[in-house]
């Protein structure tokens, strides 16, 4: 069995190799374990061996057969390579076949247009005899749709051939015959007026390949019809007496006039215009259309300038803004409230100029919407009819109307708030000034006017315009008067001042009187006051109006760019920002009260608690219970200061005003307690005070102002203390605002605690 | 929320057709587009550039040099930190006209507002101001002085980033926030640095002298 020695080679080591005891052991178990199989195989095949036999003869019975299969499938190959061959040839007949077809169906078409050309030459020479245009163009038009020289060869004949040409002579000669014709009936109906021939020959350019030259032609036609109707409105508009109706905005109907009548044309023309000439052909027209709107708008611009004398009120305006500081004014300054019906009229101008625009975009987008399927290609396309747009002389007549319209509307504003200012006054009950809500109308006014003229820029620079006023004359002027100060000298009772103020200020309103020196205090605080009650209420106006602003140019100013968005974003924000600027003012009058009217006050009511022991006997303790020496006086004192201002501050300075004087209080007691000493029972007594002080400033004054009574608070109970082992008890349940240091100040100011026990304390 | 550390606002002015467009678009978006129309109003756009690793947003109003806008152009003078006025160096009108602007700017702008004199168009070969020139009036004038041209982008990426450089520096050392609060203005804060309208401060900047001899390389 050779196959075994193979089968094993790797076990089979050679004798000689064969060195240890071990080793040949190994050797001879394998040896014996192999002669144990091949026992077993040679035992399996000796059992089988009738099987295997019987198997065999099969086979041998099974080879004729196999010849036979061998000689079908060489059979089956030849019928195979036959047929492959047979299709082959199949195909590239079917191949001739169908390029004789295409052939043939060419073939057809060309004898069709043989056909069509004898009918043509002959049809178009009696059409044009018949006056029939319609059918002579028609016939044109199929002749165009031939491709000459093709025919030319498919005649063999010179004969043939010869008739052929003639043919063609006659259409082509038949086809300048009829686009004259055709040319000339359209010019002679146009003349004529005749609007049905106008819309037949029109329709008939197309057919003769003339398709730019019809457009052209009937967008001539109807930029005559725009020229004629604004003559007419103009010259109408010219003649209109200063008393009709509408005279005020005259021109801002006529030039709405002449965009309505333009957006009419296209209106009823662009149907027309895509049956017969199919769609992408209306930039065309829209760009003569827009060139005669230049033209005819231009002439409104400039009779309206005549008329309202605009130029003229633009320069003198432009040079009072100019030399504002100088004293002498021009005679011919226009009053501001004469100029709110130009500037109406020049915004409602604008205003439909920029609706025109918007329609004008609108129609030549869905124009190439239809016939340019390709996104990039459609948007290049736009992009050019913009650029086109953008550069037209409208939109330049419209850009100067808005330069001047915000010339004059900023002298508006700056003349309006200035005659807010001569006549500001205070109502009796009043605690802001007229000023406030005349400027805020006013600038309300002024910047609506711009967003109602829809021009972006015309927004902006109001409401930059808007922003200069509020900073400079409304914060500006505040913070002046609020410089000059609140004067408390004069009056030691505070409550005193307040009435003779209140009394001086009645008979002056009434009478008309000035009283003697004391007024001038008065006419201060009552200006100052006044001042800071009007910066803190314009902050609200100015929220409130960045509010409304926003809501009328998100409603009135749609289909912005991003850029136009951003530029009046911006805008907006910078006006709301004014409250920044508000903001500081009136925290600066709020500083002002608290040294001249809060901090002198409050000191006479400390020094009741200097002067009064803490270092007491049980009898006063008692005593005190009863009768409090201080905080009492305090509360009352605070009440009638709060009391007097209540009537004169607006809700937020009063509040104010409580949070300062809180703090002031605060304040000057912790420093006069630091120059206090107490006993235990003086301790106890100060925590009484102090919980009677912040009970009663907790009930006038808002939650956030208690937190600056904390550390007295604190102090209280450090002073109140039995012993100092309590200190640390508190401190685990307490957060200090006391440092350290300070504790120990505090601590220190009890007579009974010792002074080296208080600096071992760990805090 | 955009993440930017400071918002400033740049104000472009100068005669018409000096090229205040061009500088703007090619900072702004790299190109020269030839044969530009007159601007019509104001042009507004933005470009956050990085100084020190921090985001600086530059507001970019472009204004139009013509007469007739000037209501509109001149009401964005007050909120502007800084104003850049352009002329041509091959135009000597419009380098006369610079006193006249530089009246607009004291009448409406901020006393605060950083202020740039720039000479564009230096690809020009028909020079007629020279650059001394230019130099002497912006240190006259306490300007910054730069010399640009923005069909070949030269120093106009420069101009910017200094600009922005300066005013960063500026908000930092606290010019702008003299009544408002001290302390780090936070982006949304930026928008409220207030001018204050007076002017009785007259700002202290260091001259031209330091832009131009690092640009004459």
């Amino acid at each position: 069995m050779d196959n075994l020695d193979e089968a094993l080679p790797a076990e089979v080591v050679h004798p000689l190799k064969l060195t240890s005891l071990k080793d040949i052991k190994d050797a001879y178990s394998r040896l014996c374990q192999e002669e144990i199989a091949v026992a077993e195989r040679l035992e399996w095949s000796v059992g089988n061996r009738h099987h295997l036999e019987a198997r065999l003869s099969q086979l041998a019975r099974l080879v004729p057969t196999l010849q036979l299969v061998q000689a079908d499938a060489k059979q089956l190959e030849n019928t195979i390579s036959f047929t492959h061959q047979l299709a082959n040839n199949v195909s590239a007949k079917v191949r001739q076949l169908d390029l004789a077809k295409s052939r043939v169906v060419e073939t057809q078409k060309r004898v069709g247009d043989l056909l069509d050309l004898e009918g043509c030459s002959g049809g178009v020479a009696t059409a044009l005899a018949q006056e029939d245009y319609e059918t002579a163009a028609a016939h044109i038009h199929r002749f165009l749709a031939m491709d000459e020289t093709l025919l030319l060869h498919t005649t063999d004949s010179a004969s043939k051939a010869e008739s052929v040409e003639t043919w063609f002579d006659r259409l082509r000669q038949a086809e300048r015959e009829l686009s004259a014709t055709i040319t000339r009936k359209f010019d002679d109906a146009v003349k004529r007026e005749d609007l049905a021939s106008v819309d037949r020959f029109f329709k008939l350019f197309p057919l003769l390949n003339k398709h730019e030259e019809g457009l052209k032609k009937f967008t001539t036609y109807l930029c005559a019809k725009i020229q004629e109707t604004t003559a007419q409105n103009l010259s109408s508009a010219q003649n209109l007496g200063p008393k009709e109706k509408r005279s005020h905005v005259i021109w801002a109907d006529t030039i709405t006039l002449l965009f309505e009548g333009i957006a009419r044309t296209v209106e009823v023309r662009q149907p027309i215009i895509e049956t017969y000439y199919g769609p992408g052909h209306l930039s065309l027209v829209l760009e003569m259309l827009q060139r005669e709107c230049d033209r005819q708008a231009g002439r409104i611009v400039s009779e309206m300038r005549k008329h309202r004398r605009l130029d003229a009120v633009v320069s003198a305006v432009r040079d009072a803004l100019r030399f504002s500081g100088s004293k002498e004014t021009r005679v011919d300054l226009p009053d501001p409230r004469d100029l709110d019906t130009l500037l109406g009229e020049l915004t409602l101008m604008n205003a439909r100029a920029e609706l025109y625009l918007r329609f004008i975009r609108r129609r030549i987008s869905a124009d190439f919407e239809a016939s340019i399927p390709d996104k990039i290609e459609r948007d290049k396309h736009e992009a050019a009819f913009e650029a086109k747009l953008s550069h037209t002389q409208l939109i330049c007549d419209m850009a100067v109307i808005v330069g001047d319209y915000t010339i004059l509307e900023q002298f508006y504003l700056n003349e309006s708030f200035k005659k807010a200012l001569a006549m500001d006054t205070v109502e009796e009950i009043a605690k802001t000034s007229s000023l406030v809500d005349d400027a805020f109308y006013i600038i309300k006014k002024s910047v609506r006017r711009a967003i109602a003229s829809s021009s972006v820029d015309g927004v902006c620079a109001m409401l930059n315009h808007a922003v200069t006023l509020i900073e400079t004359q409304l914060a500006g002027g505040f913070n002046q008067t609020l410089r000059k100060g609140f004067p408390a000298q004069g009056y030691l009772d505070f409550n005193q001042a307040y009435t003779v103020l209140q009394s001086s200020l009645q008979s002056t309103l009434q009478a008309g009187k000035i009283n003697s020196s004391s007024t001038d205090f008065d006419a201060l605080r009552q200006a100052f006051l006044t001042a800071l009650n009007n910066g803190e209420t314009s902050m609200h106006h100015v929220r409130r109006l960045h509010q409304t602003l926003e809501d009328n140019i998100s409603s009135a100013m749609v289909g912005l760019t991003p850029t136009s968005r951003a530029k009046l974003d911006s805008c907006l924000s910078d006006l709301k920002a004014t409250t920044g600027r508000l903001g500081i003012v009136v925290e600066f009058g709020i500083s002002q009260l608290r040294a001249t009217a809060v901090k002198p006050r409050v000191k006479p009511w400390v020094d009741i608690f200097t002067t009064t022991s803490h270092d007491i006997k049980e009898e006063e303790f008692a005593c005190y219970e009863a009768n409090d020496p201080f905080s009492q006086t305090l509360m009352v004192q605070v009440d009638g200061l709060l009391g007097s201002f209540v009537p004169l501050l607006t809700d937020e300075n009063y509040k104010s005003l409580v949070s300062v004087l809180v703090a002031e209080v605060a304040a000057q007691l912790e420093k006069a307690v630091m120059k206090t000493t107490f006993n235990r029972l003086g301790g106890l007594q100060f925590d009484r005070e102090v919980r009677a002080i912040v009970g009663y400033l907790s009930q006038v004054s808002e939650w956030g102002v208690r937190e600056q009574l904390t550390r007295l608070t604190q102090m209280a109970t450090l002073l109140n203390l039995e012993n100092l082992g309590e200190v640390s008890e508190y401190s685990s349940t307490t957060t200090w605002r006391l440092t350290p240091s300070e504790m120990r100040k505090v601590l220190q100011l009890r007579v009974d605690f010792k002074a080296d026990e208080i600096k071992k304390l760990k805090l | 929320m955009e993440d930017y550390k400071f918002l400033f606002k740049v104000v472009l002015i100068g005669n018409a057709g000096v090229g205040k467009t061009c500088l703007v678009r090619r900072f702004t978006q790299g190109l020269f587009p030839p044969g530009q129309g007159a601007t019509i109003g104001v042009d507004f756009m933005i470009k956050t550039v990085e100084i020190d690793g921090e985001k600086i947003k530059l507001q970019i109003w472009d204004t139009a040099g013509q007469e007739r806008f000037r209501s509109i152009t001149q009401s964005y003078y007050r909120s502007a930190h800084a104003l850049i006025l352009v002329y041509d160096i091959s135009s000597q009108p419009t380098f006369d006209c610079l006193p006249d602007w530089l009246r607009e700017i004291e009448q409406y702008a901020s006393c605060k507002v950083l202020r740039v004199l720039v000479g564009n168009k230096t690809d020009r070969e028909d020079r007629e101001l020279p650059t001394h020139v230019g130099e002497e009036f912006a240190h006259r004038h306490n300007m910054y002085f730069i010399e640009t041209s923005a069909k070949e982008a030269d120093n106009v990426e420069k101009l910017f980033i200094e600009i922005a450089k300066e005013l960063t520096q500026l908000v930092r050392s606290g010019h702008f926030d003299k009544d408002s609060k001290v302390g780090d203005l936070s982006p949304q804060d930026v928008s409220n640095v207030t001018l204050p309208p007076t002017r009785e401060t007259r700002s202290e900047f260091a001259c031209c002298s330091r832009w131009i001899s690092s640009s004459t390389t």
